[in-house]
């Protein structure tokens, strides 16, 4: 099995992941920023989804993180009326998005050799939280869509000590 | 059977799925579509539209959910007399080939990637409608 590495080939279906979960959900590309790669990389926003890349053991955390105006604004496309504030079904419709993401970098990822199972998404929110999940090396994708910005994270997980 | 004249229910727990879904199956002439969050809700009232003599004549279900999954719901149809032959058609984001066998395996009919157009949803529903003729001309 191959062990998930931060490299370009992740980038790239990241950026695919997303560009084609968007395009075919609200009938708009986000245009992808630059990439940053750290070890102190930390999505920032005020609502995320959040779920364990997991294949023999957990290895990575996805976050897709979105600050209010974005998401408010693109979940009142959906429902067709207005979503001032992060409620229950903002948080829903985050959930859902990080679900219908992982799933196709799921895909992209297993079509090349590697074995991530299923994975169920949180979601928390609050104003302007970041998240350091796992504190590992981290890939940082943002996004710009015309609702605004939004931002994609991967942080490689250590592995635990047998003992 | 026109659009028009069809009954279909959707089976998810996300409600922004759920319309999604409507306002394609609607953009596509269906405007009877009822909605259920689980697949012990979508049986409850699978039964109770048997009972008042108008059944569905579709259903689209996503794989996991609270409660009853999509897996187990197409088991409980594919069981039940009444349900033999509903077409069901499984709407999830797994993507792999694993998933969907297993999906065709447990007796559905077709299977939607989440997310999908309007237009992938139109060509299952023709390959359905299609199923549908093929099968009453049979009878």
């Amino acid at each position: 099995m191959k062990a998930l590495l931060l490299d370009d080939a992740l980038s790239a279906t990241v950026i695919r992941g997303v560009c084609k979960s968007f395009s075919e959900l609200f009938a708009s590309p986000p245009t992808p920023g630059e990439i940053c790669h750290s070890g102190s990389a930390a999505a920032r926003g005020d609502v995320s989804g959040i779920l364990g890349m997991i294949q023999e053991r957990p290895e990575a955390s996805l976050v897709l993180s979105f600050p209010k105006d974005t998401i408010c604004a693109l979940i009142s496309r959906i429902y067709g009326r207005p979503f001032p504030e992060i409620d229950r079904s903002v948080r829903e419709g985050v959930g859902e998005l990080t679900n219908v993401l992982y799933a196709a970098i799921k895909k992209d990822l297993n079509d090349r050799g590697h074995e991530f199972k299923m994975s169920i998404p949180s979601v928390i929110s609050g104003q302007d939280f970041s998240v350091a999940a796992g504190g590992g090396e981290t890939l940082l994708v943002p996004f710009m869509l015309k609702e605004g910005p939004f931002c994609v994270e991967i942080t490689l997980l250590p592995a635990q000590d047998p003992r | 059977m026109t659009a028009e004249a069809q009954k279909i229910l959707i089976v998810d727990d996300y409600e922004m799925v759920r319309i999604m879904l409507k306002r394609c199956l609607n953009q596509l002439g269906y405007a009877n579509v009822e909605e259920a969050v689980d697949g012990q809700q979508a049986l409850e009232k699978l039964q109770s539209a048997t009972e008042a003599n108008s059944p569905f004549s579709m259903i689209f279900s996503d794989l996991n959910m609270p409660r009853m999954n999509g897996f187990e719901l197409l088991s409980a149809c594919r069981k039940a007399p009444a349900y033999q032959r509903l077409p069901f058609v499984i709407i999830s984001a797994e993507a792999e080939s694993d998933y969907i066998s297993q999906a065709l395996q447990h007796g559905a009919n077709d299977y939607i990637i989440k997310p999908f157009s309007t237009q992938t949803l139109q060509k299952k529903l023709e390959r359905i409608n299609d199923l549908l003729k093929r099968s009453a001309a049979s009878r």
